[in-house]
């Protein structure tokens, strides 16, 4: 039942992509700056491919910020039938492909963390218990979510080049879930190489494959065993040696692959961390840039990105024992504060929102949330529009949107975290909170 | 945070919200509409000040001689000629007398591609004239437009533009001669209005449109920065009117505005708005605060407001401002046997405005760009029609938050009752010795305790959800999957609306491609298209109860009628930011009956309803627009046959735009009011049981 459902929205979700990429709209989106950003779009691609075919570097000039390795692999768009456009539609297919198997294995061990915790659990939480069966649907409703999902279709409609490191992104994500080690780190290395901000996913991965090493030799796993073991280090340097051997390995053939030129080096990871395009996007970067005075600019890019990454940090002393919800809501918190955000890194999140389901009671802000994001798609392009061509607002107005976008980011995200720390507190406590008279106690976040 | 996370104050706002919901709607609602048309009043409003210093409006001395000889022997000339050809505008005329000028003298050809196949004029093509002043003090880097229609004698349905055309000619004899230019200036003279004002644009900047076809310019200055168009008759110019509105309800910078006004004024020219009189009291801002003085200056504002709503501009002037170019209109009205306004005044009044216009040093970005003039001489703007307008679209959203909160209660009380039920069961069927029987006791209590604690906190609830809770012990698995369901279970409807919607906006075209052609007029064939969709899309909820068991659409009303509110919202908000007046209207007109509907019982009560919202739907607020634009009539069967003619061409002409110029209001009306509009109607039809 469920893979008919499955099977169903998936086709759904082809099919609607299919029919819109017939209308005007990709040629619209395009040029529209939430959806497309410097680093991800396919014109910038194809100028690249025709300055090689010239016989000139790709990244003479302020034009390309590809890396070599993926430049190279989308030249084979143009191989795949129906070109460029069914290239996207077959990314977009694995991407549907790799979110159903998450949820799958997502599901499985979801149930299972839960049988070994169960004992712990407060005798008035069963409400809160997961059956197979509540969460059996999980798969198709992520599916179901992606092919509904206005950023996905935005993202694949615009034809913007985020969608290849959302599919990596996503494999890494698989093999995380999977325990496999040696293909986890490969894609993460991948994904680092191509956007650089999932460097820090190599922390939640570390910890997961400690766990499951810890799990394999103790299978009750009842003893707190201490994170900074001599095991555990060994463990993790395995992890992010392996990491690290990838991510050499990659950058070596790229290297080769432009016979003996580092110049790409600054136009792709030069171009993330420096931040020289102020181009308007939904980030929180440009505006402050354009209004920074030029010898304070090194300084608060360094602020900047490391508010991007700090988070890493203290959300990894929260939420070690967990190290996927952890590796998710960095995945959510680089989305909103990397140098060039663009719909497409909100496309991977939402997608795989449904996952935290189970949690979805707790959710206090969702109607306030959901409008916010609403408002913000319908009027950033109005606002822009009115900034730029009829030239009767400016770029405060435009401004304003993206602040609003990045709050309501900052609202889901701080919601999901609360909503998910409630939900354990709960069961290891009760539904059911007393104060010491007796009376109705209400549980405040501070 | 506080607000965010803190659950006991913010329950207790929600209950507030819900206790006085209709009470505060209505007020604000009120005191929206009150506020907002209050701003006519003067004391409330503000007097019109130059922001752009570098204007200097009247500062430098006239250098035109008294009498403009050269200007009145062009119009004794120009009137021969058109006397001669009455049928045919004087482009050949105009071309000539530029080159004697001495000036680089161009014209483009240009094609118009009527889209619907209109038959009588599929392709019609015209000539403009244009000239380039060169600046001698700059090398073309800026450019300033004067622009002038031609227009044939017998032209019935507007003015002549001689006076302009004549004008023009003899100001550029005069403008050749100074040294001071530092902005070229470019004299435009566009057959058939906008049409050409539009090729001759599209050409200049190099864009591509699919319908108007023009020749590539043989010469261009740099970028414009600001364009004055000039409806000038031949002579008997009475005063003169500034039009300001344009495309898609944009308006020129109101410094550009307060330009013209402040040099009319100083020729001691009279200036309005819409033909609207204006008082000296009100004009210098003395006891401009009598009854008198406010219903003129509504008035007053109120017609601005409506012509700005159409979307579409006023004069040629609009089309510019689509390109970034400030530019007002400044129409000579005629009025025979008094004091007219000779043709020197109006040299000195134009010359004043392109010297202020020539020492610009930026672009027009100081003043105002989104402001309402209830005179010419003071205005209101966005910060004070904002926050008045927020109150009228609060009122919905306000209404659609409080419906959602008692929407989610109402399906969290069903959801709760089985998810209790599920946990029984999960606790038998884990069956831990000992612990089961005190867990289940414990569940037993607590749900007696929960029960309590629903039935008392949600007393607001209204009385359709307490008869679902009866029939929930009967139909126990259909309510679980309907509550369960929430927000999906009004998918359909709003699929079906948003099919509508596009259908509405893009059948006309659709249509015209698929069917043989019908000997009647395109005017009469969109007309016919849009109702034969409004009148399929009528049926809809009545198609959609019939699919399936007696009562499909039983869905929770309340949800669809909060998320319809929140759309509808958010559809005037954003339209709000672009044409506050369309909005304005809009809001003014559907939030009170969008509020007020929902389903009933009383069939008397739910006829009403479906009247109210047919009357407000956006075929019926076109007819009604209609009959407002042809008001005064001798009988009311002739107001009704004019009211039908007027909304049919409006219809057409709303069509033709957006496929010409890119105009949105007719885009706006079908793709977004429309389905909108098409949620709010399912309501009345949803069946509840008699209380």
């Amino acid at each position: 039942m469920a893979a008919i459902g499955a099977y169903l929205s998936g086709i759904l979700g082809l099919v609607l992509r299919i029919l819109l990429m017939q209308t005007s709209f990709p040629k619209w989106l395009q040029t529209m700056n939430e959806v497309v950003t410097p680093v991800t779009a396919w014109d910038r691609v194809e100028e690249g491919f025709s300055l090689q075919k010239e016989f000139v570097s790709p990244y003479s000039g302020d034009l390309l910020h590809e890396t070599p390795l993926a430049l190279r692999f989308l030249k084979t768009a143009y191989y795949v039938p129906f070109g460029v456009k069914g290239f996207f539609i077959m990314i977009d297919f694995f991407t549907m492909i790799l979110l159903y198997k998450i949820a799958a294995l997502f599901k499985d061990s979801l149930i299972r963390e839960q049988n070994i915790e169960k004992k712990k659990y407060s005798l008035k939480a069963e409400k809160l218990v997961l059956t197979p069966e509540e969460v059996s649907s999980l798969p198709t409703l992520i599916l179901t979510v992606h092919a509904v999902n206005p950023f996905s279709i935005m993202t694949l409609l615009a034809m913007s080049t985020a969608s290849l490191s959302n599919l990596v992104t996503l494999a890494a994500l698989y093999y995380f879930l999977k325990g496999n080690q040696l293909m986890c780190t490969l894609f993460l290395a991948v994904s680092t190489y191509q956007t650089f901000y999932p460097v820090i996913f190599i922390v939640p991965a570390a910890l997961q494959f400690y766990l499951l090493k810890e799990k394999e030799v103790n299978p009750q796993y009842e003893s707190s065993k201490s994170y900074w073991s001599k095991e555990a280090i060994t463990s993790y340097l395995q992890t992010v040696g392996l990491f690290l051997f990838f991510v050499t390995f990659l950058l070596g053939i790229s290297y080769l692959y432009f016979e003996g030129s580092l110049d790409f080096i600054y136009s792709t990871y030069g171009f993330i961390l420096t931040v020289p395009d102020l181009t308007p996007n939904v980030g929180v970067f440009w505006y402050f840039f354009t209004e920074m005075f030029d010898h304070f600019r090194t300084f608060f890019v360094c602020v900047f990105q490391l508010n991007a990454v700090i988070y890493t940090v203290p959300l990894t002393v929260k939420f070690a024992k967990t190290p996927f919800f952890l590796l998710y809501i960095l995945l959510f918190l680089t989305s909103i504060f990397k140098s060039y955000p663009s719909y497409a890194d909100a496309a991977l999140y939402t997608s795989l929102l449904p996952l935290w389901r189970h949690t979805f009671s707790y959710f206090r802000n969702s109607l306030f949330v959901g409008g916010m994001y609403i408002c913000c798609m319908v009027l950033a392009p109005i606002l822009y529009h009115l900034w730029i061509f009829a030239g009767s607002a400016n770029a405060n107005f435009y401004f304003a949107i993206t602040l609003t976008y990045s709050t309501a980011q900052i609202f889901l995200v701080t919601d999901l975290l609360f909503a998910y720390l409630r939900r354990d507190y709960d069961l290891y406590n009760g539904t059911e909170h007393k104060n010491v008279d007796g009376t109705k106690a209400a549980i405040v976040l501070e | 945070m506080g607000i965010l996370t803190d659950e006991t104050q913010r329950n207790r706002l929600i209950s507030l919200l819900v206790k006085y919901c209709n009470k505060l709607c209505a007020l604000l609602y009120v005191v929206g509409l009150i506020g907002f048309l209050a701003q006519a009043y003067q004391p409330l409003n503000a007097g019109t000040y130059f922001s752009e210093n570098a204007l200097l409006p009247g500062l430098v001395e006239t250098e035109l001689p008294n009498t403009l000889l050269s200007a009145l022997t062009y119009r004794s000339e120009l009137e021969e000629v058109m006397k001669k050809e009455p049928s045919s505008s004087p482009n050949k005329w105009v071309y000539e007398k530029f080159k004697n000028i001495g000036l680089e003298t161009y014209a483009q050809n240009f094609s118009v591609i009527y889209p619907f196949r209109s038959f009588n004029k599929k392709v019609v093509s015209g000539e403009n004239v244009y000239a380039i002043l060169r600046a001698r003090r700059a090398a073309s880097t800026e450019a300033l437009v004067l622009s002038v229609p031609l227009r044939p004698l017998n032209d019935k349905d507007n003015t002549g533009t001689g006076g302009g055309i004549a004008l023009a000619l003899g100001l550029a004899q005069e403008f050749k001669r100074k040294p001071y230019w530092s902005k070229d200036i470019i004299f435009l003279f566009t057959e058939f209005d906008h049409l050409g004002a539009m090729a001759w644009l599209d050409s200049y900047h190099q864009t591509e449109s699919k319908f108007i076809v023009g020749n590539d310019l043989e010469a261009r200055s740099g970028p414009i920065i600001a364009a004055l168009n000039l409806e000038l008759p031949l002579n008997n110019v009475k005063y003169f009117n500034v039009k300001v509105e344009g495309l898609n309800g944009q308006l020129p910078n109101l410094d550009l505005v307060n330009l013209v006004v402040r040099l009319c004024r100083r020729e001691r020219a009279q200036v309005r708005l819409h033909n609207c009189l204006e008082d000296k009291s009100y004009i210098y801002s003395e006891n401009g605060d009598s009854f008198d003085d406010y219903k003129k200056a509504l008035t007053t504002m109120l017609k601005m407001m409506w012509h700005q709503a159409s979307g579409t501009p006023t004069g040629n002037h609009g089309w510019f401002q689509k390109f970034h170019i400030e530019s007002v209109t400044l129409e000579g009205v005629v009025k025979k046997r008094s004091y007219t306004i000779d043709i020197n005044t109006t040299a000195r009044i134009i010359e004043g405005v392109f010297r202020s216009l020539n020492n610009l040093l930026e672009r027009f970005h100081q003043s105002f760009f989104f402001y309402l003039l209830p005179s010419t001489s003071r205005y209101v703007s966005i910060g004070m029609y904002m926050p008045f307008f927020g109150l009228m679209a609060l009122c919905g959203l306000l209404k659609g938050i409080t419906l959602w909160v008692s929407a989610n209660e109402s399906s969290k009380e069903v959801k709760s009752e089985s998810n209790e039920e599920k946990s029984e069961k999960v606790a038998s069927a884990e069956g831990q010795g000992d612990e089961q029987s005190s867990t289940e006791e414990k569940t037993k209590e607590k749900k007696e305790e929960e029960n309590k604690e629903t039935a008392e906190c949600i007393p607001e609830v209204s009385k359709d959800v307490n008869v679902t809770k009866k029939e929930n012990v009967t139909e126990d698995v259909v309510e679980e999957s309907l509550a369960g369901k929430g927000l999906i279970s009004i998918v359909p409807v709003m699929l079906v609306a948003i099919m509508l919607g596009w259908m509405a906006s893009q059948g006309p075209e659709l249509l015209t491609h698929i069917m043989p052609n019908f000997r009647i007029q395109t005017e009469d064939m969109l007309l016919f298209s849009l109702l034969a969709i409004f009148m399929s899309a009528l049926a809809y909820p009545k198609l959609m109860k019939n699919k399936g068991s007696s009562n499909i659409l039983s869905l929770d009303w309340q949800l669809l009628k909060s998320v319809a509110l929140i759309l509808q919202t958010l559809t005037f908000a954003s339209l709000a930011l672009f044409n506050i007046s369309l909005s304005f209207f809009l809001t003014a007109v559907m939030v009170p009956v969008t509020v007020v509907v929902r389903p009933s019982a009383n069939k008397c009560f739910r006829w009403l309803q479906m009247f109210a919202l047919l009357l407000i739907s956006p075929l019926s607020l076109m007819y009604i627009v209609g009959l407002i634009s042809s008001w005064p009539k001798s009988s009311a069967l002739e107001l009704f046959l004019s009211a039908y003619d007027s909304c049919k061409l409006l219809i057409y002409l709303g069509v033709t735009d957006t496929h010409l110029f890119n105009a949105w209001t007719e885009t706006v009306m079908t793709a977004c009011i429309f389905p909108v509009w098409l949620l709010f109607w399912a309501l009345p039809w949803i069946d509840v049981p008699s209380p």
